[in-house]
């Protein structure tokens, strides 16, 4: 799969099950990808629309923007942060996938505008359901995704008040939001809210950076004194 | 060692002059003298006291030392009659001595400055003298007060260098024992994780290598994906990559876990774990947690957990604390439990919250019906 393979050509007018949700794939780990194929094609509602080895690639294709999965750590050696940013600005919503968690890229990708961060642990019902919940409009906050951000002590990272690093803890250590609302005897639905906040305040600091290189140098700044595996060794 | 010594040998100086007034009489003299000689005792008592009590004498107290010793050489040698001043029945002579030895090996550069005064100060009270057939005892008394605080000054110097580089020595030797003693500690935490990685993931790939795996693909996975989550959990316990003990016990039971076969799933997250817990806290928090999951096994009814643990350090520090202490938690989704309608079993209170209490730290069990049940387990130190 070096191409953009157009198993079906762009988001819409899907085959056989009358649509379904159409997601791109962008990942060169054939292994990975011929899994996601398999397992895509027996969920009944999701549709591998397009894959790519590159972000290149893939948008020289010109999909509609739709839902794209992306391998954090490509073995092209472009950056991960640049590689979302890209998709972003070409109106694609990101789930970011992969293999070593790493702080430093979960934060930086996460401000940089990626709609959801999972590991690739071959849970992919957790994939599923983060593609629903960015269909049905949601801004999912998957429980890794909530443990890294509760874990950014970063001097720059948004401000965010205790209540909702309490909530994003809560989400991070793995409980339900029902939970989490009567623990901290409120509804559901602020729960909620006090996450699309957290995700906000995040997304506003990306807006502030307007040069892709930025992003590197805040990842370089933050990543000083963390020990990290070198993504493209 | 040696203000002790310079201390007995002004007690000596001082103590010299005792038996004087008992064998001429206490008329003989005027009584400034004898107050003279109480006040300079007495001061001398402080001033080696504090010495000994601190290992130094100070460049205050010696300069205190010094000026006294010039107060008291010239109004009680001039109290003697003019004949008297220069012998040896002027009590203070052998102080003079004392306090330029003691000027000459502490007071650094200044030392000769200090000795000259203490020297010109004798001379200057008992001038009178040089009236008298008592003038060779004037200037005998001052070369004496000169050459004893030369002497002094050379040997006191190389006694103080000798003990300096004792001391640097005895600290270098010590520093390198520390080292060693790490870099043990070092190579033994090596080798377990190298043993950890032998027994687990080693294994496997051996296995999947020999064909073991050949007609079982789903066990091979199976291994794989568990492996995988034990690897994962041990790059990201620790810091500089040297992986926590914490991080490496708790990855080792998930992966080992007795109800893996019930309990598929455990999403297991660390960050930055503290590397030096005691070796009893790290065993509770990981039996502790090992209970957690077979509960959530037991009674749960769900395939999925999460464990996490985090470096945590005061109370409601939102990020990652450095307090050195940690927080674990085990959390599931399950049917949960009613804690008004559901004591806690046996399980429960033995081997979590009395566990990790009697470790030293907190540990509470929560959860409602529906809503899977929650493990928070905390330790500082």
């Amino acid at each position: 799969m070096d191409s953009v393979t157009g198993m079906d050509s762009g988001i819409s007018g899907g085959s056989g099950s009358g649509g379904g949700i159409g997601i791109g794939a962008i990942d060169d780990d054939q292994m990975f990808m011929q899994g996601m194929a398999a397992w895509i094609g027996g969920t009944g509602d999701l549709r591998l629309a397009a894959t790519a080895a590159t972000v290149e690639e893939y948008l020289a294709a010109a999909p509609e923007p739709g839902i794209v999965t992306l391998d954090l750590h490509l073995h092209n050696g472009s950056d991960p942060v640049a590689n979302v940013a890209a998709l972003v600005g070409a109106g694609h919503q990101v789930i970011v996938v992969t293999v070593v968690r790493d702080q430093a890229y979960i934060t930086a990708t996460t401000e940089a505008g990626a709609a959801a961060y999972l590991t690739k642990n071959n849970n992919l019902d957790a994939l599923a359901e983060v593609v629903r919940a960015l269909h049905r409009g949601d801004l999912p906050t998957t429980p890794e995704h909530a443990f890294w951000l509760s874990r950014d002590d970063r001097p720059t990272r948004p401000r965010l008040s205790p209540r909702e690093s309490e909530i994003l803890r809560a989400v991070g250590e793995g409980m339900l939001h029902e939970t989490i609302g009567r623990r901290l005897g409120i509804g559901t639905s602020t729960v909620r809210s006090h996450l699309k906040s957290v995700r906000a305040k995040y997304a506003a600091v990306g807006r502030d950076i307007k040069h892709p290189a930025h992003y590197r140098d805040r990842v370089r700044e933050d990543d000083l004194s963390r020990e990290r595996l070198d993504p493209n060794p | 060692m040696v203000v002790r010594a310079l201390a007995w040998l002004r007690a000596a100086q001082f103590a010299l002059w005792l038996w004087l007034p008992v064998l001429d009489g206490p008329g003989r003299y005027p009584p400034q003298v004898f107050v003279c000689y109480v006040l300079a005792a007495l001061w001398s008592a402080l001033f080696f006291g504090v010495g000994i009590r601190q290992h130094a004498l100070t460049p205050p107290w010696l300069t205190a030392d010094v000026v006294l010793a010039v107060a008291y050489a010239v109004v009680v040698s001039r109290s003697y009659p003019a004949v008297a001043a220069a012998s040896i029945t002027n009590w203070v002579i052998p102080p003079l001595c004392g306090v330029a030895v003691t000027a000459a090996i502490y007071a650094g550069r200044l030392r000769a400055v200090a000795v000259g005064v203490v020297v010109g100060a004798w001379l200057l009270g008992a001038w009178p003298a040089t009236r008298t057939p008592s003038v060779q005892e004037l200037f005998s008394n001052a070369a004496m007060m000169a050459l004893f605080a030369g002497v002094a000054g050379v040997t006191g110097t190389l006694l103080l260098r000798a003990a300096r580089e004792a001391d640097e020595a005895a600290d270098r030797a010590v520093d390198a024992e520390r080292k060693e003693a790490a870099a043990t500690a070092r190579d033994a935490e090596r080798d377990h994780q190298f043993t950890q990685l032998h027994d687990t993931v080693l294994h496997t790939l051996e296995g999947i290598a020999r064909g073991r795996f050949d007609n079982d693909p789903e066990g091979a996975r199976s291994r794989c994906s568990l492996d995988a989550e034990f690897l994962r959990g041990l790059i990201t316990s620790g810091t500089d990559g040297v992986p926590a003990e914490l991080g490496a016990a708790l990855s080792r039971m998930v992966r080992d876990h007795p109800d893996r076969e019930t309990l598929k799933r455990v999403n297991t997250v660390f960050d930055r774990l503290p590397p030096d817990l005691p070796p009893g806290v790290v065993e509770a928090l990981t039996g502790a947690a090992r209970e957690a999951l077979n509960n959530v096994a037991k009674h749960a009814r769900t395939d999925e957990a999460w464990l996490t643990a985090s470096a945590e350090g005061a109370e409601g520090d939102g990020g990652a604390g450095g307090g050195g202490g940690v927080r674990v938690t085990v959390v599931d989704r399950g049917v949960g439990f009613d804690p008004a309608a559901r004591p806690m079993g046996l399980g429960v209170n033995h081997s979590i919250l009395k566990r990790v209490a009697d470790a030293g730290g907190r540990a509470t069990v929560t959860g409602a019906p529906g809503e899977g049940t929650i493990v928070e387990m905390t330790w500082t130190p």
